[in-house]
């Protein structure tokens, strides 16, 4: 891993710089922390969305945005999305996807090289791929990446593969165990 | 040359050609062969595709540069791989894909019944013309169609075995023999007679078909067990070259749910279906099976084996084979670049209204017939022609265009059938095989692994389907009527003083008019009740709702009935509560008829309390969803796996497991221990409450209109 680790609840935008590859890892992809980034950089200009894992959520998105501003359109048509449903089309997907000087977020990029249908062989081969489109991508606009967890411990390797190549980690930091009193009523 | 003429039974690869098998006219089974080259293609980067060609000139093929239309990106340069070795294909593919896995590949796992479909136009299980020259096929002629809609009923040989008990449970003793009228039994206990006594049957009778109750997971794999224990060899197969072919079994995520499929064993010459590990057996029978084969180009046995979105794919791939289309190995078309507002507007299902909470009198339900094929023939909804006007035909609406017409076909000579006629069962049984290939074709269109899949596509359905409802709705309240709900592909209508079915029929025609797509009556209710949710009384359930029709028969969808972990007896509670109330007339007879329900309830729950409730009745039913390690709070079924566990029993996700509620440490008694639970363990009060439950339900819609009947 080339940067730091940083907790979710920081304050990512600071962070956000061309040439960076930040990666954010939590048991749910950043789920939340995911769509509050895409509302605040919406607000100020247009974001490329990639969706691995079906994490895209568009309403939760558009009522983060009525929050900050009435003008809801001028923000929610800066956002450009896409899905892919499989590695294969993810790979397709980045690889078409040109460098413009905007954004990029990556939801759940691993999601569906998880999937053991895909050959281990054939995952690795193909996110190799992403991550080479990754960083062309990244010569020119920050990329942000969330991961989670594989269900099998044998994709492991996919995780360290990507973040290895990222220049900051953000991970969740586990909650606190805290003591609590049984309620007597 | 020697001829016949007889049903296609069965098509399988050899390192030389194909193997094919014929039902004569003369009742004979012929085993004949083919030789027959196919054909894979390999595209991408040209220095890449020289690498293959340097690969691949070694082995035993025939190369060619050529041109082919590949769906999406239209004509493209590839490498033509021929091989005239179709059984080695799969292993030589697999090899090539390793090598060069950045190329694309198309036709490589086409199943071999497709291909040989696709150059003779001959369909498993239709009836053909062969000229022969010592087994060798030298030219063949379909005499069929499988869109017949009468087709020639085939004259099978059934041979059915079943043991006395589930295998899984306990160790059968007998093994119940059953061909044409004749049943009889063979003893288990020693191997050996049992063996020799099922191996005369099997020369004796030669089966089409040896239709079995476990037979995948223990019966087969028993009889090779006992084969080599006594040394009596015993080969199932027809051809007698061929070994029983086996499948592992897994666990896969499908329709929501992670579902189990145990270990498959296949014949060759013959056919083996397990009625237990057989997706839809239960629903639509070896007829049903049957069609689905014939339609969709899958051989019986792994068509009654495996889901109808395997039979779409199927269908897909062949209507490519036959208009030059490539089918690709994997699907990289990815979902074009959308606003937030445009996703927003396109991402949506079908339309759902909340229905009015409650009971409504005279309320008719029309139903779109097959409303998404439908809409995906009339509009030309295909990956390739989504968003273009004047498009020519796309591949989907191709595919399923005869698959609609036989349905609408075999639907309206059933509507035409005395109930009573012998034909109902069988042309119900293969209208229900064809309804579930047109149900999960709409689902394909956005399947992840759907080989013509466009996500774009998908979302055009049900576009056009939220509009084609909302025009209904706007010509039912022209017309007078209340539409009280709609879901997905139907309406739920009401006027006052419409009550017979004729009286509807104007408001079908106008629809049907106005939207281009078939719409019957499903039928007029006396009453039908729309459910609130039991969180918040004021929130209506969409999918929950039950009534009565004019004729007295019930209709009932989402309720305790309808679901699977449901007790037979909550269920038979349940049932006895809808038909006390189903000879109501009017939603106010139905309050009248609330005593009479609470009266059978109290009955059911002391006949429970004195033991009068035979267990199996009590027995409920649940899927296991991971692993039993992965439960952090372990549901009831992971509690009584874990019981079974014990005994050495091992369980994958998708398997399901019964278990009694019961008053011990854990709650839950697995059904399959050998111990039988005592009857005063057994946990009445938890069987009361599931019973409370269900006919709470029932019960709810009518009580506003009980109170202020007794106030008075």
């Amino acid at each position: 891993m080339k940067g730091r680790l940083y907790s979710v609840g920081m304050d990512i935008l600071p962070v956000l710089k061309t040439g960076k590859l930040i990666v954010i890892y939590t048991s749910d992809a950043a789920r939340t922390e995911s769509m509050i980034l895409i509302a605040e950089l919406g607000l100020r200009g247009e974001v490329t969305i990639m969706d691995g894992g079906n994490r895209y959520r568009p309403y939760q998105v558009a009522k983060l945005l009525r929050t900050k501003t009435v003008d809801i359109s001028t923000a929610a048509n800066r956002l450009f999305s896409r899905r892919a449903f499989t590695c294969y089309e993810m790979n397709t997907l980045l690889s078409s996807t040109p460098s413009l000087n905007q954004p990029y977020l990556i939801l759940d990029l691993l999601n569906t090289f998880y999937d053991d249908h895909v050959p281990t062989y054939e995952a690795y081969r193909l996110l190799k791929s992403c991550l080479s489109q990754i960083q062309r991508l990244v010569l020119s606009v920050p990329v942000v990446v969330t991961l989670a967890p594989p269900l099998a411990e044998e994709r492991d390797f996919l995780l360290e593969q990507v973040c290895r190549q990222a220049d900051e980690v953000i991970i969740q930091e586990a909650p606190a165990c805290q003591p609590t009193q049984p309620s007597l009523f | 040359m020697a001829e016949a003429i007889g049903w296609l039974l069965d098509v399988y690869a050899e390192d030389d050609g194909i193997n094919l098998w014929l039902l004569t006219d003369d009742d004979k089974r012929l085993h004949l062969r083919m030789e027959f080259d196919i054909t894979f293609y390999a595209a991408g980067d040209f220095n890449l595709l020289r690498q293959v060609w340097k690969y691949l000139k070694e082995k035993d093929v025939k190369l060619e540069r050529t041109v082919r239309r590949d769906l999406f990106l239209g004509e493209r340069d590839v490498m033509a791989v021929t091989t005239s070795n179709p059984a080695g294909l799969q292993k030589m593919f697999g090899e090539l894909q390793r090598q060069f896995p950045s190329l694309d590949y198309y036709d490589a796992d086409i199943p071999i019944t497709l291909r040989f479909i696709a150059r003779t136009n001959t369909y498993l299980l239709g009836r053909c013309h062969v000229r022969f020259d010592d087994e060798w096929i030298q030219s063949i002629e379909p005499l069929s169609s499988p869109w017949e809609i009468d087709p020639t009923p085939i004259p099978l040989r059934i041979l059915t075995l079943a043991p006395d008990c589930n295998p899984a449970i306990r160790k059968p003793k007998q093994l119940h023999v059953k061909y044409g009228q004749r049943e009889y039994s063979l003893f288990l206990d020693s191997p050996r007679p049992f063996l020799i006594g099922l191996k005369a049957d099997l020369q004796r009778l030669d089966p089409d078909l040896i239709l079995t109750d476990y037979g995948d997971t223990w019966l087969f794999p028993q009889l090779g067990a006992w084969s080599e224990e006594t040394g009596i060899e015993l080969n199932p197969n027809r051809d007698e070259n061929r070994q029983i072919m086996t499948r592992k079994a897994d666990s896969y995520f499908a329709y929501g749910q992670v579902t189990y499929r145990g270990a498959q064993s296949h014949l060759f010459g013959r056919w083996h279906i397990d009625r237990k590990n057989a997706m839809s057996f239960g629903e639509y029978g070896l007829e049903g099976a049957m069609e689905q084969a014939r339609v969709t180009g899958i051989g019986v046995q792994e068509m009654a084996r495996k889901s109808p979105g395997a039979g779409i794919t199927a269908m897909q791939m062949l209507t490519a084979l036959c208009n030059a289309v490539m089918v690709p190995v994997q699907k990289q078309q990815v979902e074009g670049t959308k606003t937030l507002s445009e996703l927003i507007r396109a991402d949506h299902g079908g339309l759902i209204y909340q229905p009015l909470i409650g009971l409504h009198g005279n309320v008719a339900q029309i139903d779109f017939s097959s409303m998404y094929p439908a809409i995906m023939v009339k509009h030309n909804i295909s990956p390739e022609t989504v968003g273009l006007e004047n498009a020519p035909e796309g591949l989907i609406p191709k595919t399923l265009r005869p698959l609609l017409e036989k349905r609408l076909m075999l639907k309206n000579i059933l509507s035409d059938l005395d109930p009573r006629d012998c034909r109902v069962e069988i042309l119900k049984a293969r209208a229900a095989a064809l309804k579930w290939l047109l149900v999960v074709c709409f689902g394909y269109l956005g399947y992840k692994n759907a080989r013509f899949g466009k996500i774009e596509s998908h979302e055009a359905v049900t576009a056009t389907s939220r509009e084609l409802m909302l025009q209904a709705k706007e010509v039912a309240e022209d017309m007078g009527f209340t539409v009280i709900h709609m879901y997905v592909d139907c309406l739920f209508v009401q006027q006052e003083g419409f009550h017979k079915p004729s009286e509807f029929t104007p408001l079908m025609n106008a629809i049907e008019e106005k939207t281009g797509i078939p719409i019957a009556l499903e039928g007029v209710f006396k009453w039908v009740a729309f459910l609130a949710s039991k969180r918040d009384a004021r929130v209506p359930v969409p999918n929950q709702y039950f009534g009565a029709f004019q004729d007295g028969t019930l209709k009932y969808r989402g309720i305790e009935l309808r679901r699977r972990d449901t007790t037979l007896w909550v269920r038979k509670i349940q049932l006895k509560a809808l038909e006390v109330l189903a000879g109501a007339n009017t939603p106010h007879e139905f309050a009248d008829r609330i005593p009479d329900v609470m009266a059978l309830v109290e009955c059911a729950k002391r006949d429970l309390r004195i033991g009068r409730v035979p267990l199996g009745e009590l027995v409920i039913r649940q899927r296991l969803s991971r692993t039993i390690e992965a439960y952090k709070t372990p549901s009831p079924a992971a509690r009584a796996a874990l019981q079974l566990q014990a005994h050495g029993r091992q369980f994958a996700p998708g398997q399901s497991l019964e278990f009694l509620f019961a008053r011990n440490a854990t709650g839950v008694h697995a059904w399959e221990l050998d111990e039988t639970l005592d009857s005063g363990r057994l946990d009445t009060k938890r069987y009361c409450k599931l019973l409370d439950r269900a006919v709470q339900t029932v019960l709810d819609p009518g009580k506003p209109l009980l109170v202020p009947q007794r106030l008075l």
